[in-house]
């Protein structure tokens, strides 16, 4: 029912996921620097925990409890259950990074979907208000010291709860409001917790109000100077939805300066910049920085997340800059008058309304471009869109190649499903093929026309590369651990599917091969060449009994065959908080995939045959024995998750407690696509969400081979007449498309009321040209003429039962002779 | 048809044209014939004007295609319709004098004039008109206005049409003729007017495309009449309101009392009843001043500001939609309301007010102004219908006529119509940071609208202007400075005859969003003051409602007297005006002092401030008591007629009853120890603005007994609650 449930979301909404989460949320939803916290995981099936990983470093699990029951009526939207909770005892660094952090916890046997966890440079204060009302009003406040990060919660209901904090200030002093709220993507659909924050001063009246920024998108922030001494209130309210059962938030309070944008926004590995930062209430202030002298992340697309710092508070958001080893150059009456040649990264700001910026750089015939915007994906107030024209053309000719926003992929959000908004899509992408060579201007401008400080902007101009991207998503519910985890009981198999992402402009069209980076000892990985330009393909991870338990973050590497250098970044993405119309409030992304090895599972399955054929409009049964351990018993489901194209499969094929073979069957249309491919087939427990995966031990069998091909023979019916209430032949002649060894039996299909095939049925051997099919007519039988009569040809290779489907025939049922 | 025919008609076309008398003049088609289809209704809406035609024959609707009606009658079938070898058989004429079966009946006479200018045309061959025709630039009524005093004898107008050639000429009986109001004067088929009973009206002529009216008044017959001394205007508002009712007759009420004053003007300046503070306040105030005091303290409240941005609200259809993918996102309509109520708060000036709105741009969040253009196209953007909208909203005329056919009741014309959208096509909205979140801009080089006739570009124009330069610009801003120029009377009469109307429950042009030339105000000069005083104050919304709610003709009592009983056009009494569905409900939980509460926002939240309309949360009350669907511009989406359903609801439904059980108001003032006199003037005073009389009072002792409970209180204050007087500003 649950199945029929979810299918039937998917396929009229395709909207709200109903799937169930390991792990629903994560309480507190952060920590300070140097803290040692309990985090409390709620969700379901998390017997047996042992450990809480994070994607990054400087987050240490010390410990985890058993699991505490918790009656949790929260009416998850998607279909989530909470039934328990598991406390993980968390170090977190004083060096750790600041910032959202993903953890996953890791059970004995499962690993669960990561939850986002956030790290702030302040001690935390737990929002005290239990009841609504405690500290709604300015007067009845929360007081908190400076410098701090509350931990509190928008308490659900139609009360429309709301929380006032109240910091001690002293005339002059400034006071920093950061809030985080929709950017921790606690809950997946329901929570909608797009708050609004609002400064009251001493005497009640308003300083500051904010509720969504260019910055932080839904989240708010604030900065005032306190123009008397007293105590200066923060207010936290939901702009407007109800709150929902986790509308969690965490405020940062303090001295710090709060700056909205950056400039320049990049610059050049180990560069030392003068960085000009501009504040929410339009001061300025500058800081000197040294960039990173080594590469970012794994690649020019990463950023270096820089957090300002004033009268030595560090500012808890980072402004993200770009670090590319690009000639760095800075808008100037001198620098855009010169022509440039790629790689190439321009900096400017377009400051008036109407202002259109131009850029000269040089490009040789044949050249291709990739021209990358980097404004709002910097947080900053630009809707940038641009264009080229060939330096000298008169000032209305039409440009040789313009963009304004741009999509997921050309962005580089491969991983993430297509409903995405984020608000780096703004940021215009183009690749520029120059058809002659020549000095070329590029314009930047604002398509609504605005201008201002805070319309900051960088352009990379790089020679365009193919690259291919290794990543893994599920089609709708792009959590599912069936669709994207990777967790392999020791001694068994896991399969996945990779996809292959595209980047902006033309892509590698060529055969690709995958090449795994980290996989721990005792785990090696099979996996199949990309071909057809087919782009996404199963992966199988194999871990030896002596595997060691635990999580490793591995990487996937695109290679093309044919030595073509290719660039890629694996990645893998995580959509939280998905609102109605299945549009996602946040997002995000890890470029190494988590892969756990996991206690040995009680079952193996097996097929019988590592290599099956299949023909174009035949069908293939693939006998699937399961391997079971002392002692278990439980049903388990069997279903192939990918298969060629134009390869169907039947519905899931369930193993009763007590059995041990299946048939798994699989039909070829007859436009499927001849190959080998890899197959494999899924067998689940179905404690738990079989659909999506969640609470049940997956293993795979080895890779079969499935060929498909050219079927074996055709049929080629002559018409044939009957009497009714007699017996008689339908021949047909017969023309081998390739051989095969013994003999093959022919069945009628489509054969009308009263008519039935006679036994034996006719066994065709290599060499035969004709068959006859005995049939009988009944006096049950309809007088008329039957067409589309099809013969089923089976034929046994390697062991396992080869069907395919032939023919048209046409059957005459006509009366028997002296008959009125 | 084949060839022998057409030189049949040929010869006979030769012949016939060489055989017309030399002193024939000639017949123009569009000069001449074309006016008798109009006169005649051959091209009215009805008849062959319907968009698909009549009985198999079509003209255009009252001839804004003079080309294609030719073609249709005269080269469309060959010798059917006009058949010039036989003029007399020619299907039109036939028709025209049901000489043959005709679903418009007969329509003229065969001797008529019009019959024989028909005839003659097709005897003349039927020609079509050079491209040398004079076409007509204006008609003129002779004389231009009429009174009827003692005499009571009909007099007749003259049409006199001009044309571009200089010339004029008398078109009386090709004018189609209409009166405002029959009963004070009737027009007939020739002209003639005939006066009925005391009042005012216009009536009208149509020639072409151009109406125009003529005032007519008409007195009572037998004059005994006095304008008493004191009746004096209080500032400039009153003088052509008073010189109107001089002229007419007509004597003002008295002046309201004191509560009655309160009342209203609270009720109409911030949305409330007065509470028993601010009632025992303002009639413990004596000083000569206090009604002028009053008004700017109400103008200084929160509330003035949501009041407005609700009404404004309203005619901008403001909506929110969960499904933000395809719809304006509640978060969008959120910011939209409270961007209205700062406007108002602040006392923006409403020629800023519109040019913001008119010239917006940016996200719809952080710019809520350019929700302008996610509200008004209500789903896909349609620049037509954004046009259509932007006429309405800020000229109060309704050009969207004028898409399929010249405007029949006004002056503007399809390249009037296509020229106005022309500002709009070049919006366009897009996605921007969030699912929920559109940015609005202009695509500078978007082509103009094209003509819906020849599908040919019609660049930007004014109503009734200039075409402005925009190649290259974002035309919309030109729009915007031309729309709320100061001498620019569209925009300054449309939005004094908004305010006005708020005041006196109808405008001096009514409905208010209907300007046209067939719709004139009922006193010119009063509405032309209106606007004088809005540009004089720079645009100041409030200085023009204190200049309004200070005026003598606003504090006259809705008490008539012999003369005025009749009017309610005029101005001379109070109109006595339901209260609007918000000021209802917001009104009897102020009176009870239980409030009602609204989905998904904070306690405390009046229905006047619900963003998007209390009625779209599905309350009953507002929906019966007719608060505005918001699914148009006009302005009478919002009905506050009374109807059974509300009388109904009022005595059974759950908003009186829950409220009045819920209400601690009773039983706070027994447990203080009031006496059951200050219990019951409490609860007047709550309910109706006013203390009990002494009939009142005693009757309600009579009732309520010597030694009331709280339940008997209750049934008192559910008594006035579902007065008349409760539910109704007078």
């Amino acid at each position: 029912m649950k199945r029929l449930l979810c299918l039937l979301v998917i396929g009229l909404a395709a909207q709200a996921s109903a799937l169930e989460h390991m792990v629903e949320y994560a309480w507190p939803r952060g920590a300070g620097r140097g803290e040692t916290v309990k985090v409390r995981f709620h969700g379901i099936y998390l017997d047996d925990p042992v450990e809480v990983v994070g994607y990054s470093p400087g987050i240490r699990c010390l410990s985890v409890s058993a699991p505490v029951p918790v009656d949790d009526k929260g009416g998850y939207a998607h279909g989530g259950k909470v039934t328990a909770y598991v406390t993980a005892r968390l170090e977190i660094a004083k060096d750790c990074p600041l910032g959202e952090h993903l953890l996953r916890l890791r059970t004995r046997t499962l690993l669960a979907e990561p939850v986002t966890f956030h790290v702030s440079p302040f001690p935390t204060v737990s929002e005290t208000e239990t009841v609504r009302g405690q500290n709604d009003l300015p007067a009845k406040a929360q007081v908190i010291a400076p410098n701090s990060t509350v931990s509190g919660r928008i308490l659900p209901g139609e009360d429309m709860d709301r929380d006032c904090f109240a910091v001690e200030l002293k005339k002059g002093q400034r006071l920093g409001v950061v809030l985080e709220a929709v950017r921790l993507g606690t809950q997946h659909i329901g929570a909608e917790n797009d708050c609004q924050i609002r400064v009251l001063g001493p005497d009640g009246g308003e300083l500051a109000r904010c509720d969504d920024t260019a910055l932080l998108v839904q989240d708010p922030l604030a900065s005032v100077t306190a123009a008397m001494d007293g105590l200066h209130v923060v207010e936290v309210s939901q702009q407007m939805h109800t709150p929902g059962p986790h509308c969690f938030y965490r405020l940062h309070l303090g001295a710090f300066a709060v700056p909205t944008t950056v400039y320049p926004p990049g610059g050049r590995p180990g560069e030392k910049l003068t960085l000009r930062l501009r504040g929410d209430a339009g001061e300025f202030f500058e800081q000197s920085i040294a960039l990173p002298a080594q590469g970012v992340g794994s690649g020019e697309l990463d950023f270096y997340r820089f957090h300002a710092e004033a009268g030595g508070v560090l500012t808890p958001v980072a402004l993200p800059l770009r670090v590319t080893p690009h000639e760095n150059v800075l808008e100037s009456a001198e620098t855009m008058q010169r022509t440039f040649n790629a790689p190439v990264a321009f900096n400017g700001v377009i400051e008036k309304d109407g202002e259109v910026d131009e850029w000269r750089f040089h490009a040789a015939k044949g050249e291709r471009l990739e021209l990358r915007v980097f404004a709002r994906t910097l947080g900053t107030t630009l809707d940038a869109s641009i264009s080229v024209r060939k330096a000298g053309a008169a000032p209305y000719a039409p440009a040789l190649a313009e963009a304004d926003d741009a999509t997921l992929a050309e962005r580089g959000y491969w991983s993430c499903h297509t409903r995405l908004r984020p608000k780096d899509l703004l940021d215009p992408v183009l690749t520029f093929h120059a058809k002659e060579t020549a000095d070329y201007v590029l314009t930047v401008r604002d398509t609504r026309g605005f201008g201002g400080m805070g319309h900051v902007y960088r352009v990379e101009v790089t020679p365009h590369r193919e690259g291919l991207h290794p990543y893994v998503n599920g089609q709708f519910a792009f959590k599912q651990p069936r669709a994207v985890a990777f967790t392999v009981p020791q001694g068994n198999r896991w399969t996945l599917n990779v996809s292959l992402g595209e980047g902006a402009g033309p892509s590698f069209k060529g055969e690709v091969e995958l090449d795994a980076v980290g996989l721990p000892e005792g785990v090696t990985m099979q996996a199949p060449r990309y071909v057809n330009g087919l782009r996404q393909m199963p992966v199988q991870f194999i871990a030896n009994a002596r595997a060691r338990p635990g999580v490793h973050f591995i990487q996937l590497l695109a290679r093309a065959v044919d030595g073509t250098p290719l660039h890629g970044r694996p990645q893998q993405g995580f959509t939280y908080t998905d609102r109605r119309g299945g549009f996602a409030w946040h997002i995000a992304t890890a470029d190494r995939f988590a892969l756990a090895v996991v206690d040995p599972a009680p079952m193996r399955l097996e097929c019988g045959a590592s290599r099956v054929s299949l023909a174009r409009n035949g069908e293939v049964t693939l006998d699937l024995q399961v391997r079971r351990e002392a002692g278990f018993d439980e049903p388990l489901e069997l279903q192939a998750d990918w298969l060629p194209p134009g390869v169907e499969k039947g519905p899931p094929v369930p193993v009763p407690p007590g059995q041990s073979t299946a048939q798994l069957r699989l039909r070829a249309a007859a436009s499927a696509m001849p190959g080998v491919w890899p197959i494999t087939v899924t067998a689940t427990t179905v404690k738990g969400d079989v659909l999506f995966g969640a609470g049940c031990r997956l293993v795979t069998t080895p890779v079969i081979q499935l060929d498909v091909s050219e079927p074996y023979l055709t049929v080629n019916f002559q018409r044939a007449a009957i009497e009714r209430g007699k017996s008689g032949e339908l021949t047909a002649s017969l023309t081998h498309h390739r051989p095969f060894t013994g003999k093959a039996s022919a069945k009628l299909l489509r054969l009308p009321h009263g008519v039935r095939q006679l036994e034996p049925l006719p066994q065709i051997t290599v060499g035969d040209k004709t068959c006859a099919f005995r049939v009988e007519v009944t006096h049950d039988a309809l007088v008329g003429q039957y067409k589309e009569l099809a013969a089923e040809i089976t034929i046994l290779e390697n062991g396992q039962p080869m069907r395919q489907q032939s023919g048209s025939g046409t059957l005459r049922v006509d009366p028997a002779k002296g008959s009125k | 048809m084949n060839l022998h025919r057409v030189m049949k008609h040929f010869w006979l076309l030769t012949f016939m044209a060489a055989s017309l008398p030399a002193a024939e003049p000639a017949v123009s088609f569009r000069s001449d014939v074309m006016p008798v289809f109009f006169r005649a209704g051959c091209n009215s809406g009805g008849c062959h004007g319907a968009a698909s035609g009549k009985d198999g024959f079509r003209l255009s609707l009252f001839g804004y295609d003079a080309a294609g009606d030719y073609f249709r009658l005269a080269q469309q079938i060959v010798g059917r319709r006009v058949d010039v070898a036989a003029p007399e058989q020619s299907l039109l004429l036939l028709k025209a004098i049901n000489a043959v079966p005709h679903t418009g009946g007969k329509l003229l006479e065969k001797d008529s004039p019009h019959y024989r200018t028909l005839l003659r045309w097709i005897q003349q061959g039927a020609p079509d008109d050079d491209q040398a025709v004079p076409l007509v630039t204006g008609i003129a009524l002779q004389p231009a206005a009429l009174l009827f005093d003692k005499s009571r004898a009909s007099q007749p107008l003259r049409v006199v049409a001009r044309y571009s050639n200089g010339q004029s000429r008398e078109v009386t009986s090709l004018a189609l003729f209409s009166s405002n109001n029959k009963t004070v004067a009737a027009i007939g088929d020739d002209g003639v007017v005939k006066p009925g009973s005391r009042g005012a009206t216009d009536v009208f002529a149509r020639f072409d495309r151009f109406t125009v009216g003529a005032e007519v008044v008409v007195l009572p017959e037998r004059d005994n009449f006095q304008w008493p001394a004191s009746a004096v205007a209080f500032n400039a508002l009153d003088e052509p309101v008073l010189r109107r009712l001089q002229q007419l007759r007509i004597l003002p009420s008295d002046l309201c009392d004191d509560a009655t004053f309160l009342r209203r003007v609270t009720f109409d300046l911030i949305g409330l009843p007065p509470t028993e503070e601010e009632y025992r306040r303002f009639m413990a105030d004596k000083s000569a001043d206090r009604r002028a005091r009053l008004v700017d303290a109400l103008l200084k409240r929160p509330e003035y500001a949501e009041l407005w941005a609700a009404k404004w609200a309203g005619w901008l259809k403001l909506l929110g939609d969960t499904n933000s993918g395809s719809g304006t996102d509640h978060k969008a309509a959120l910011a939209y309301f409270e961007w209205l109520t700062r406007q108002f708060a602040g006392n923006t000036p409403l020629n800023r007010f519109a040019q913001a709105q008119i010239a917006a741009r940016g996200s719809n969040f952080i710019q809520p102004e350019s929700n302008f253009y996610t509200m008004l196209p209500a789903g896909n953007y349609s620049a037509k219908a954004v046009a259509q909208d932007v006429a309405q909203l800020f000229t109060g005329m309704r050009i969207q006529c004028a898409e399929c056919h010249n405007h029949p009741f006004d002056r503007w014309t399809q390249d009037d119509y296509y020229g106005f959208v022309s500002f709009f096509t070049g919006v366009k909205r897009k996605v921007a940071s969030e699912p929920r979140e559109f940015y609005i801009y202009n695509d500078n080089s978007a082509p103009p609208a094209a003509h819906m006739l020849d599908e040919r570009p019609v660049p930007a124009r004014f109503l009734g202007g200039d075409a402005p330069d925009t190649k290259g610009r974002d035309p919309r801003a030109a729009l915007a400075a031309w729309l709320t120029a100061p001498e620019n009377t569209l925009f300054t009469r449309n939005l004094a005859n908004r305010i006005w109307a708020h005041f006196f429950g109808r405008g001096i042009v009514e409905p208010l969003d209907d300007f046209r030339i067939t719709n004139p105000p009922s006193n010119g000069p009063l509405l032309d003051t209106l606007a004088r005083r809005l540009v004089e104050h720079r645009f100041d919304q409030k200085a023009l409602i204190r200049d309004i709610v200070t005026s003598r003709t606003y504090q006259l009592s809705a008490a008539t007297n012999e003369t005025n009983r009749g009017d309610d056009r005029q101005f001379s009494h109070a109109a006595v005006r339901r209260l609007p569905a918000a000021m209802a409900l917001d009104a009897i939980a102020t009176a009870t002092g239980f409030e009602t509460r609204f989905k998904s926002l904070p306690p405390g939240h009046r229905a006047m401030q619900v963003y998007e309309s209390g009625r779209k949360q599905g309350s009953y009350f507002l929906t019966a008591f007719g608060e505005s669907e918001r699914k148009s511009v006009c302005a009478d989406d919002e009905v506050t007629a009374p109807s059974f359903a509300q009388t109904l609801h009022l005595i059974n439904g759950d908003t009186v009853l829950k409220k009045l059980q819920a209400s601690t108001v009773v039983a706070s003032a027994l447990k203080s120890g009031r006496k059951p006199e200050e219990i019951v003037t409490n609860l007047f005073i709550r309910t109706l603005g006013r203390e009990p009389g002494a009939k009142e009072r005693s009757a309600f002792r009579d009732i309520i007994g010597g030694s009331p409970v709280e339940a008997d209180y209750k049934d008192l204050w559910w008594a006035l609650l579902n007065s008349t007087e409760f539910l109704f500003q007078h």
